[in-house]
């Protein structure tokens, strides 16, 4: 609840916006799909900026890449066209595990990176295919990496204008693992990977819901270079993951379940991906 | 004269719709935060945010100095009693300075404001000086009555059973089986969270409007608080969205606290909780640890039973004793056994009190003892159907507690026709075949049988009666004003079938209003399964009366036999004449002053009980079910998926078939979540799952695709047209289902619920290693 909200704002441009969330940062909150702002509990919101407006809600291929504003929503992007060809079913299917229809109906991809959700599976999936951030802020219009964008401080943090997706052709897996349906992630992994023939070239392992915010899982990445895809990757991959899992405990599980979880949703999803190219 | 046509269709059993349908999915059915009054006061809770500790202090200065604050009440504001609790009034309405607070969600002060948001805000502004005292947070720790929360020992309840000779039971077994359970605590989840309007009335007492499952207790209990006599004391019911016990007695102490902001402020109180403040402060139900011995013969007889059962009441006992008279009761199971020896303890802790819960203490051990009975039936290699059948009550068996069995007993028909619906055989085999060709993903069939003391039992049938009133008005239209209450169960639907059928007036005719104890005396409450029974008994009996005044008019009128006077679906007839409809029938009734209203009242029949031996008649009667569940489970991260259900239920007569439906699906899904999702956390006493983000209940996307349901309509005479009850019966089934059907499929005996995915893959490892 935000009982003291004295003004909601509807800016028609991102730079309007900008400027309003800068007047007072502290009393501001930016509203993009609503699921997270209509949680809130803060007696020092007075302002409501909502995005909707600023024309940040559509996908448009660019010559090296795809951008999405950051208002499209999660079914929206689940269902696009230019995400479709360039990516197969890996959004589709991994977007459609998230809650229901309804709820992705209004879930916005820059909402759920902005809040630097833990547990957010759009952020995993993004941070799978390399997504990085168009943002709008004192320096103007900059790309940043989805990790670099939090390294700035929260009192100066841009708005998030777009998701840039890469044009590379990498195969894509992802997995959650929930408590029941509709629950938020145990603990989330996406894997993606170049291969030249069947030789690793190159690959993201990103682990979610540890339960802190989305993490490449760099030296397994590293352990993966020029290694032959074949029938004992997933294992391999398995046990690197368990090795090298950083993690903790909260309620929802302890570390040890989700060390557990990350090494065997790891080894589906290279399973998965071998099921595509062997 | 005809009590009833088989050449029509009778309504009794027939497919209707809700008669409160249209207004709960339009919005215009009234709960509590939907009414207003003029001068309405808002309330919030001071908690003590402490799990034991002395109140040394209650420093209100600061909250009273906000805007718009109007009081901050607390035990000196009492005007009565300081003290709540149905069962055993062991707890205090606010906590007074110098005494202990008990558990994290004590309520310590009132405060009532302008508005909602300054209440709140208030309450936070007021200081609690609390001497923190060290803690007992789990049974064992009580057990061992270092700390002691009340009197001389934590352990302050003790039932007992005691038949036939269990020495001689065992050295008589070929198999001897013992293990420990465990089964955690439930949250109710009803969607609509605690809520009461309570206002100064016109009779100069006090009116209380509120989400309530048993208005009587509120009744009686803000009689004590404000010292009124219970005359000036009024319950209206409002429109109830969910209980599953939840709102039994917990509505007189959200009520209490309320009342006594009304009464200091001469003004209407309104006190609605946040989820928040629900989940911390109100029951749940008990968390259970049992330790079972079995006795089998070779061939499957259940030749004695032996059972400790742990009982964490929390800080007070409120409803606890009574609620471990069914866990006694059930103990042993749905079995006919020689020797049977339980022993069932209440034990003290620094936690929310649990209370009431759908199954009120049964389904804990009744996991337990189908966690059992399946493993004799693996040990000793036979189906678990024959095994169950083999020990099943028939007509002319004796229970655990040696109560003779004369009739309604359907427990061997539930366990065929669910053998039946299932494809039993068919089924095993179906589910072994996948799993040889499985590795990582096992399946496995679980089965329960369980059975279920209807209403109150031995140990409440001085409350165990209920009354109705029944008046037809000059238009034709009937009002039925019953004790007990409809909170979602669809209790008005099958009181108007009920008058319907005897009366023979249209069911769009019939009106059962929101129950109100200006109308209908104590009803008792509206638990235990009994409101088809207890209620329904009532409204019957009170309409038979009228009916025989509309038949002995119509054939005075007509000049014809009352034998042949029919009433059916808004019409009267005799024989082959045309009729008349219902509505003139009545205006005829109006002119010749014939009394067209009536009193129901039915009262249980006297059991006969010895507390000390827990031998004699439990309950009037016993509902049965039983449930074969398909689960499939991921061995390497633990996960359960519930892939396929089947469940027989004997409810005596099913009065409303669609509402019986409705229960046994929604009966299933809460007794998933409570085998395997609905895991309530605590750290040192307080509730971390204190929303439904965190406390995971099962939503559509996780009941299982294939659903079959049967009934079994076993009718017992004492019951309306034989119908028994279906309420709690309807969860009862499914935590044991599914605990054996896990088992079976990872071939390890799971021994705690809810089975979350980190237990079950512990369990995997553990016996792995």
């Amino acid at each position: 609840m935000l009982p003291n909200v004295k003004e909601f704002i509807r800016p028609e441009t991102v730079q309007e916006a900008y400027a309003l969330l800068e007047k007072n940062r502290k009393a501001t909150v930016l509203l993009a799909g609503g699921t997270i702002v209509s949680q809130m509990r803060s007696s020092n919101i007075e302002t409501i900026v909502d995005l909707r407006k600023t024309g940040l809600d559509k996908i448009v291929q660019k010559p090296d890449e795809i951008a999405a504003g950051a208002m499209v929503t999660a079914e929206q992007f689940r269902q696009d066209r230019l995400i479709a060809d360039r990516y197969g079913d890996f959004f589709y299917d991994s977007f459609g595990l998230i809650g229901n229809w309804q709820l992705r109906n209004m879930i916005t991809l820059g909402g759920s990176i902005a809040p630097r959700l833990g547990w957010s599976d759009i952020t995993t999936c993004l941070m799978t295919v390399g997504a990085s951030l168009l943002v709008y802020g004192q320096d103007d219009y900059q790309t940043l990496c989805i990790g670099d964008y939090f390294q700035i401080p929260s009192s100066e943090r841009p708005i998030i204008t777009h998701i840039i997706l890469p044009d590379e052709d990498w195969r894509y897996a992802f997995y959650r693992f929930a408590r029941s349906a509709f629950d938020i992630a145990t603990l989330n992994m996406g894997i993606a990977m170049k291969l030249n023939d069947r030789r690793i070239v190159s690959s993201r392992i990103v682990c979610g819901s540890r339960p802190m915010f989305p993490a490449r899982m760099e030296s397994v990445e590293e352990s993966l270079v020029d290694l032959n895809f074949d029938e004992q990757t997933p294992g391999i991959v398995r046990s690197l993951v368990y090795d090298n899992f950083s993690g903790g405990s909260n309620m929802i599980a302890s570390s040890e379940y989700r060390n557990h979880l990350a090494s065997v949703l790891a080894e589906r999803a290279v399973k998965k991906i071998g099921e595509i190219i062997l | 004269m005809k009590t009833s046509a088989p050449e029509r269709e009778r309504v009794v059993g027939s497919k209707v719709t809700r008669v409160d349908a249209v207004e709960k999915v339009t919005g215009l059915a009234k709960y509590a935060p939907d009414i207003y009054f003029d001068r309405m006061v808002h309330c919030a809770l001071v908690i003590a945010r402490k799990p034991h500790g002395i109140l040394h202090k209650i420093d209100a200065s600061r909250a009273q100095k906000l805007p718009g604050v109007f009081g901050i009440f607390t035990y000196k504001d009492v005007p009565g009693k300081n003290r709540l609790g149905e069962v055993v009034d062991d707890m205090p309405c606010l906590v007074a300075e110098g005494e202990t607070v008990k558990h994290y969600g004590d309520v310590v002060a009132v405060v009532a404001a302008s508005t909602q948001k300054t209440a709140e805000e208030a309450a936070r502004k007021v200081r609690l000086t609390i001497e923190e005292l060290p803690a007992v947070l789990d049974i064992e720790e009580a057990r061992r009555d270092e700390i002691r929360i009340h009197g001389s020992s934590n352990v302050s309840v003790h039932k007992k059973i005691r038949k036939g000779d269990v020495s001689k039971g065992f050295s008589r077994a070929d198999l001897i089986i013992e293990d420990n359970f465990m089964a955690s605590y439930q949250e109710h989840a009803y969607i609509e969270p605690q809520g009461v309007v309570v206002l100064p009335d016109t009779d100069y007492g006090m009116t209380v409007y509120g989400s309530i499952q048993c208005p009587y207790y509120v009744q009686s209990s803000l009689s004590k608080v404000l010292g009124f006599p219970m005359s000036k004391v009024r319950i209206i019911q409002a429109e109830t969205g969910g209980a599953f016990g939840g709102k039994e007695d917990v509505p007189s102490f959200v009520a209490s606290y309320a009342a006594v902001a009304a009464y200091n402020l001469k003004r209407p109180a309104r006190l609605i909780y946040p989820r928040e403040i629900d989940i911390h402060t109100t029951s749940k139900r008990h968390p259970v640890k049992s330790r079972y011995k079995m006795g089998f013969s070779k061939d499957g007889e259940i030749l004695a039973i032996e059972v400790d059962a742990y009982m964490d009441m929390g800080a007070y006992a409120t409803l606890s004793p009574v609620v471990m008279f069914r866990t006694l009761v059930h103990a042993a199971g749905a079995y006919s056994v020689d020797n049977v020896s339980v022993d069932t303890y209440g034990v003290y802790t620094n936690k929310v009190p649990p209370g009431a819960f759908r199954g009120f203490g049964s389904p804990q051990v009744l996991f337990a003892v189908e966690s059992m009975v399946d493993e004799a039936s693996r040990r000793l290699g036979i189906d678990p159907v024959d095994m169950r059948m083999k020990n099943a009550l028939r007509e002319g068996s004796r229970t655990s507690t040696d109560q003779l069995l004369t009739e309604s007993v359907g427990a061997v028909e539930t366990l065929d026709k669910v053998n039946e619906l299932s494809n039993w055989k068919e089924l095993n085999e179906r589910v072994e075949a996948f799993n040889r060709g499985s590795l990582f993903q096992k399946r496995g069939v679980g089965l329960s049988h369980i059975i279920y003391g209807v209403s109150l039992g031995a140990q409440g049938q001085h409350i165990d009666k209920s009354g109705a009133h029944v008046q037809i008005n000059r238009d034709g239209s009937v009002d039925v004003r019953i004790g007990g209450t409809e909170m979602g169960q669809g209790a008005k639907t099958v009181m108007a079938i009920i008058a319907a059928e005897e009366l023979g007036q249209k069911l769009s005719q019939i009106v059962v209003h929101q129950t109100d104890t200006a109308f209908v005396p104590d009803s008792g409450p509206t638990v235990a399964s009994r409101t088809t029974m207890f209620s329904g008994n009532a409204v019957r009996i009170a309409c038979k009366s009228l009916r025989e005044r509309l038949v002995k008019l119509y054939a005075e009128l007509n000049s014809c036999s009352e034998d042949e006077v029919e009433l059916h679906d808004g019409m009267i007839s005799c024989g082959q004449d045309k009729g008349m409809p219902f509505d003139e029938l009545i205006e005829e009734a109006f002119k010749k002053n014939v009394k067209m209203f009536e009193a129901g009242w039915y009262q249980s029949p006297v059991l006969e009980w010895d507390p000390e031996s827990g031998i004699g008649q439990a309950y009037i009667t016993y509902s049965f079910a039983s449930q074969v569940v398909v689960v499939e489970v991921d061995m390497i991260t633990g996960n359960t998926k519930v892939l396929e259900a089947y469940t027989v239920h004997d409810v005596g007569k099913a009065i409303n078939p669609e509402g019986v439906i409705g229960q046994i699906q929604g009966g299933f899904v809460q007794g998933m979540g409570y085998a395997l999702s609905e895991d309530l956390k605590m750290l040192n006493g307080r509730i971390l799952t204190d929303n439904f983000n965190t406390y995971i209940i099962p939503t559509i996307r996780d009941i299982p695709r294939v659903f079959k349901y049967g009934i079994v309509e076993d009718e017992f005479s004492e019951g309306p047209y034989g119908a028994k009850g279906i309420g709690e019966p309807s969860l009862m089934a499914t935590p044991p289902a599914i605990a054996n059907a896990i088992s079976r499929a990872i071939g390890r005996r799971i021994r705690h619920i809810p089975a979350t995915p980190e237990y079950v893959l512990n369990v995997i490892k553990e016996d792995a290693e």
